[in-house]
């Protein structure tokens, strides 16, 4: 047995047994376990929002599109950082409504909102949808990551069979402190190699940063900024946008941030955040690291990027660890993913939907019980594969950011939308977003009309604006139709 | 007081998307390198640092982050 093999073993180990110790001296009720008991200090809520900006998609994803695509990456940091100014404004009034109605999950958040328990079913139908890909993403990661970092002694099938099961025995019995617990040793873990590597291999291969910088420039003129067509300005500056509103639209991130005890914690936690995800500039110069020195990956294979040039410049101890790593990430959103997915099948589909008696402890059972049901699903998405997998994460973006809108207008004083108008325009915005992704279309496809600038705004633009309109058209009939009977 | 207080700290929070999003327009080439970065990357580095000292204001002079209002219940073992 290889010693990379050895200590990625030994990783997942820790990580069970961890997840499984975390239940200690906690009954776990419903609200223990889909939201820690509301508990969480500033640390802990930090580590599961952070886990959001750290999962596989960042460590392998963000590397992996500065290598294949150049600047069109810098986005992402960009929207992480806008991110947390919205939150800063928005998770305070979402925690309040939280805390003072008991809330578990984000349809429960919009049925207190709109008092509307259709509107409920549908952000749960939405977010599961959405969730979904999300999972299957992560562990592609893991299998990616692990079978590679093993050497091959692991294939990608065992991997993802492998973080499946631990993942989805703690999440059983320990839920969202399982995850909690894991993200300590986590972001300590990532924090020092994502630093670690984007120092030394630019160090390493080029003779320090500036340097390689100089070096891309001279083979790739133009690379480094934002072409004039494609990954453009506009292409940016609409998908920080966009990515900015939907940040915390998932619903799993509403879990996260369900477990807080205070509200002041949220704030600290979003001002602070962006210092953290510009760790990220050094997943960047790893990225950047191996365009010339693993030369010749396209299509998704460009995701290996990071891996590659790992198993190619280090001794296999070392490898070892960057495989434990990637594990943990892939583990950490999935169990926070697996708990909110199973916490809205039971809660807000099962009982909101059909069984409107049950109590917390059956949902609790039940929400347990789906646990491996929803693993099972995305492990069968995850070994089925295919090239989908990406579209169908911005697609799981794309719908989330759905959410946002209804949201923002339920804090208004008085607000502008109707139940039936947040209902009609989510709806919208849905069927919209998955028709664009099954059809592919781009903005210029749906507007022939546009200006040549304006051509590669992101097209999940387009479906919040019908999102927008449908709302206020239906808020502006329901309100008509209403007022003689309020009179 | 405190409402109209609020409002303005609302609108200081726009600055980091005029600044980074909207500049972002003018700043589009490569070189010069700043800090060895490519320019669109040194900008986007340098307002995550406006960012969080733009926010870390706002958080200061908030006065929902003040005593009464803003209740944290006493520390617990997660």
């Amino acid at each position: 047995m290889s010693v990379a093999l050895l200590i990625i073993l030994l990783a997942a180990a820790c990580a069970l047994l961890l997840g499984l110790a975390a239940r200690r001296g906690h009954d776990m009720d419903l609200e223990q376990w889909s939201v820690g008991g509301r508990s969480f200090g500033t640390l802990f809520v930090f580590l599961l929002l952070a886990g959001e900006i750290y999962t596989t998609f960042s460590f392998l994803g963000a590397s992996g599109f500065i290598y294949g695509k150049g600047a069109g990456a810098y986005y992402i940091l960009a929207y992480l950082t806008l991110n947390q100014v919205i939150g800063y404004w928005l998770l305070p009034v979402v925690w309040r409504t939280a805390q003072r109605e008991r809330l578990v999950s984000q349809p429960q958040f919009f049925v207190c909102q709109y008092g509307s328990k259709p509107l409920g079913i549908l952000v749960a139908l939405v977010g599961v949808a959405a969730m979904i890909p999300y999972l299957v993403l992560q562990f592609t990661g893991l299998g990616i990551i692990v079978s590679i970092a093993s050497y091959g002694a692991i294939s990608r099938t065992e991997a993802v069979w492998m973080g499946a099961v631990i993942v989805t025995t703690y999440v059983m019995i320990s839920g969202m402190r399982g995850a909690a617990w894991n993200a300590v040793i986590k972001d300590l873990l990532i924090f020092g190699i994502v630093v670690f590597l984007g120092i030394y291999l630019p160090l390493h291969y080029y003779g320090g940063i500036g340097a390689m910088f100089r070096a891309i420039d001279h083979a790739k003129p133009g690379f480094l900024a934002f072409p004039v067509r494609g990954n453009s300005v506009v292409w940016f500056q609409s998908t920080v946008l966009l990515n900015a509103m939907g940040g915390f639209m998932y619903p799993h991130v509403f879990s996260s941030i369900f477990t807080a005890r205070g509200d002041r914690i949220l704030r600290r936690n979003t001002v602070i955040m962006p210092l953290y995800s510009l760790m990220l500039l050094f997943v960047f110069f790893a990225g950047f690291a191996a365009i010339q020195q693993v030369p010749g990956l396209t299509g998704a294979a460009i995701d290996l990027a990071l891996i590659k040039l790992c198993t190619q410049t280090f001794a296999p101890w070392f490898v070892g660890i960057v495989g434990a790593t990637g594990l943990l990430t892939a583990l950490v959103p999935g169990a926070v993913l697996l708990t909110a997915a199973s916490t809205m099948l039971a809660n807000d589909l099962c009982r909101a939907g059909m069984r409107p008696a049950a109590s917390n402890g059956s949902v609790t059972r039940l929400a347990k019980t789906l646990v491996p049901v929803v693993a099972l699903v995305a492990v069968f998405f995850t070994l089925r594969g295919g090239a989908t997998i990406v579209a169908l994460l911005l697609m799981g973006y794309n719908l989330v950011t759905q959410f946002f809108p209804a949201l923002v207008f339920s804090f208004a004083r008085r607000n502008p939308i109707t139940s039936q108008g947040a209902f009609c325009g989510i709806l919208a915005g849905t069927l919209a977003v998955v028709a664009i992704t099954l059809t592919n279309a781009t903005l210029s496809d749906l507007l022939p009309f546009l200006p040549m600038a304006l051509r590669d705004l992101n097209v999940g633009l387009a479906a919040l604006i019908l999102n927008l309109g449908v709302a206020a058209i239906v808020s502006a009939a329901t309100r008509v139709s209403l007022a003689p009977q309020q009179a | 007081m405190t409402i109209s207080r609020r409002k303005l700290l609302l609108l200081c929070s726009a600055i980091p998307f005029i600044g980074m999003v909207g500049g972002i327009a003018f700043v589009n080439r490569v070189t010069p390198f700043v800090f060895g970065l490519p320019l669109p990357l040194a900008w986007i580095t340098i307002w995550v640092f406006l960012t969080v000292a733009i926010m870390a204001a706002v958080y200061a002079l908030d006065p929902a982050n003040r005593p009464p209002s803003g209740d944290d219940p006493p520390d617990q073992i997660p």
